[in-house]
């Protein structure tokens, strides 16, 4: 099958009384897709992503992955469908003191047992593996080395291995490169544009950088105030499209 | 230049060590703490006397209930404790600011000679514990709230003075420059240049200390000086469990009132 | 604006007397006597001079006052570690930010923290001195109560602040809830749960040289025994030799968190 990812009148309120943040949310994600969800600041793009592997619970709506309706799953069954989603995240997110490979290994955790975990127990198989992904990142010459002694475009790369351990059959990226400057996040996107199309997994990235969204994604989610205003291939975005998305943006 | 590259073998055997490493530790800690167990309770304890799990359950269902007669004079013991714990801070203060302007490296007089004293003074304080101070101030003026709050004041300047001391000399410079370059005296320096900045501090200590006091002024009486732990003793004299427990309660309800108030300011002063 | 100048002058001025009138109503009502206070300072020199000098050093080298050291620093470690491991699994609980039961677990746990923490050290000796004799179990149990507070409440804060991104991402990993919390939390608090470990043996080993006064082991009891029976030299030894070994066990505490800090940079 080619459709990876089918989400249907997602609702999102975060708490009882507060603001409604996402609006009978639509769409589908294929397997080759680069799906980029493009928007105002506070449009819902992050919550909408933490929906998908339930970090955030919608309120009403289902999430179909792979054929199977995840929206109800709880406990092992959640966890066994995370393992198979592979997220990247904003701020990178690693643990400051380990070294690359020590947090690169921790995107095994859902396919290992409590105890082997506690006791940093990785298969061999793993360690090799792991290895391998810090080369395709290109870091091997890092790969012993504390993380907080690296640059912001190198750590974005270690979450980037540790998502690919989890052998996800999708990635969910959020706003990679907000915190990393402007040569370096086209070498961001590019890298993970790459590897989707290297290991044949759709993509589904939030990014405020509207260049970047039109140069490395082939389909486009635009989403204002919660709502989806924009669902098509990257071509059809116009100039109209985009005043009218991001006309309440005060710059 | 040293390289951070890894092959699986080496990552392996440094992984193996550590593993072994925390297992081993880990291990020892049980160990450890069985064989203290072991000695210091087991052996020292004298099972018998203490008896059987029956009469250590029947002696503590002794404790269950509440003994409302109590509950009409705890009412000012209670007002007292918390009197006391209020007073007995404030004095503290005043008795931590000479204390702290001595044991601040960038203010103090005399150089090391002054410092180091108050760093003494400072330890003094905290090394005695305040029924010890509440002892040795019995002793001295008698029984009453008197010693309770002269005992809570010298226990707490120990913790005041330190971190004013601390705050003081972590003070921006430039403020205290600008001061002196535009003529102003001493008292200036310190009243417009330093204070200004440590006040925040100071405030958040005093709180966290008169939080603090309220739970050891509500001992005092244990020893003479003052509030609810004279009930509490008086009740345990009398083995009237049900009124043990009730004074508990009041205590437990004053620090709670403590808890609401200092939470409360704090939240207003950030 | 001369007379707002002015009227900020007078309300402050007003506030300030105010207040020192109330404190002035709180000595009164309870019934402060200043004079008292001042004859009792002189007296209390005099007092210092004759009764408790000179200190009688030679009964704290005793066999029997040097085991009750001992058990002091006993009684004093044991209640660490039981009411540290106590006090860790609580502040779990207690953490309104990764408590797995919001409704139930984390109101019990922290009241919990907070009833522990409310009754001082020489009210949970005694009232264990009640339950089971007196001797060094009731003080570690006393010890215990009072760590399990102390500990709780500072170690339950330091999770409460914990990056919740951390969190997020090793749970969107596949993580269980212990690797959860191994892998996204424990990293975060490590060295703050040494520091406060440490922070903790200091007060509690304070608390355990004097908990003895109620009715525990250690140097406590000798205290209670030489105030009791009028001998002043040798409470002034006891007192003496408790304020030194405070001060030891405070400075070797202040050298090792500086060697943990050091080792953690």
């Amino acid at each position: 099958m080619t459709e990876i990812l089918r989400v249907e009148n997602l609702n999102l309120t975060y708490q009882k009384g507060g603001p409604q943040v996402l609006f009978d949310i639509s769409f589908k994600v294929e397997k080759s897709d680069f799906y980029a969800i493009i928007g105002p600041s506070g449009a819902g793009k992050s919550s909408l992503i933490r929906c998908i592997n339930k970090l955030a619970n919608a309120n009403s709506g289902k999430v179909f992955f792979k054929g199977e309706n995840i929206s109800e799953l709880k406990g092992k069954q959640l966890r066994f469908v995370r393992r198979k989603i592979g997220m990247i995240f904003q701020e990178f997110n690693l643990i400051d003191r380990m070294s690359v490979i020590d947090n690169v290994l921790t995107g095994r955790l859902g396919y290992m047992n409590t105890f082997a975990s506690l006791f940093r127990m990785f298969a061999k198989k793993d360690i090799s593996r792991a290895i391998a992904l810090i080369s395709k990142v290109g870091l091997e010459d890092f790969a012993n080395k504390r993380v907080d002694q690296l640059s912001g475009g190198q750590r974005q790369r270690v979450g980037i291995a540790r998502a690919l351990m989890q052998e996800p059959e999708l990635m969910l990226v959020d706003e990679p490169t907000s915190s990393l400057d402007p040569k370096i996040a086209i070498e961001m996107m590019q890298l993970i544009k790459d590897i989707a199309l290297e290991l044949k997994i759709p993509v589904l990235c939030n990014i405020h950088n509207i260049e970047l969204a039109k140069q490395f994604a082939n389909k486009i989610l635009g989403l204002q105030d919660g709502k989806k205003k924009f669902d098509d291939i990257t071509e059809k975005l116009t100039e109209q499209v985009l005043q009218d998305l991001y006309k309440f943006e005060v710059l | 230049m040293k390289t951070f590259a890894l092959d699986v073998e080496t990552y392996s055997q440094q992984n193996f060590t550590k593993i072994i490493k925390k297992f081993l530790f880990y291990i020892s800690l049980v160990v450890i703490i069985f064989l203290s167990v072991y000695f210091i309770i087991i052996l020292d304890t004298d099972w018998h006397r203490i008896g059987s799990g029956d009469s250590i359950l029947k002696q503590l269902s002794y404790f269950v209930g509440l003994d409302l007669s109590l509950v009409q004079y705890l009412i000012i013991p209670t007002f007292e404790t918390f009197l006391m714990a209020c007073l007995g801070t404030m004095l503290g203060l005043f008795l931590s600011l000479p204390v702290a302007w001595l044991g601040a490296r960038n203010v103090t007089p005399f150089g090391m000679l002054s410092f180091g004293f108050a760093r003494f003074l400072m330890t003094i304080s905290r090394s005695v514990h305040e029924i010890i101070w509440a002892l040795i101030f019995v002793g001295a003026v008698g029984l009453g709230a008197l010693p309770g709050i002269l005992a809570l004041a010298f226990r707490s300047v120990g913790f005041i003075s330190k971190i004013i001391s601390e705050t003081i000399e972590g003070a921006d410079k430039k403020p205290i420059e600008a001061i002196r370059a535009a003529g102003g005296s001493g008292f200036d320096v310190m009243y417009y240049g330093i204070i200004p900045q440590i006040l925040p501090t100071v405030i958040g200590t005093i709180i966290f200390e008169w939080d603090i006091n309220i739970r050891r002024s509500a001992i005092m009486g244990l020893v003479g000086a003052g509030g609810l732990g004279l009930a509490f003793f008086r009740q345990m004299q009398m083995s009237n469990y049900p009124g043990v427990t009730t004074v508990i309660m009041f205590i437990f309800i004053l620090i709670i009132i403590g808890e609401i108030f200092s939470h409360f300011l704090r939240k207003k002063i950030h | 604006m001369k007379n707002t100048y002015q009227n900020n002058g007078a309300k402050k001025f007003i506030k300030v007397s105010l207040f020192f009138f109330i404190i002035y109503l709180c000595f009164f009502y309870l019934n402060i006597d200043f004079e008292r206070f001042f004859s009792a300072l002189g007296r209390f020199g005099a007092l210092i001079v004759n009764r408790y000098y000179p200190v009688d050093i030679h009964y704290v080298f005793e066999t029997g006052y040097l085991k009750s050291i001992l058990n002091s620093v006993q009684m004093g470690y044991l209640g660490l570690i039981i009411g540290v491991i106590v006090a860790s699994l609580l502040s779990y609980f207690a953490a309104a930010n990764i408590t797995p039961s919001k409704k139930i677990a984390y109101p019990i746990a922290k009241f919990l923290i907070i009833f522990a923490r409310s009754i001082h050290e020489t009210i949970w000796t005694i009232l264990f001195v009640t339950i089971v004799g007196f001797g060094m179990l009731a003080g570690v149990m006393a010890l215990t109560m009072y760590c399990i507070g102390f500990f709780g409440k500072l170690f339950s804060e330091e999770l409460e602040n914990v990056n919740m991104k951390l969190v997020e991402t090793v749970r969107s990993n596949g993580a269980n809830e212990m690797q959860v919390f191994a892998f996204g939390v424990w990293p975060q608090v490590k060295t703050a749960f040494t520091g406060i470990l440490i922070y903790t043996w200091d007060v509690c080993f304070r608390a355990s040289t004097i908990i003895g006064f109620f009715g525990a082991g250690g140097m406590g009891w000798y205290l209670k025994r030489n105030v009791l029976q009028l001998e002043y030299a040798r409470t002034s030894a006891i007192i003496v030799s408790i304020i030194i070994l405070v001060i030891f066990s405070e400075t070797l505490s202040a050298y090792m968190r500086n060697k943990i800090q050091k080792e953690t940079q």
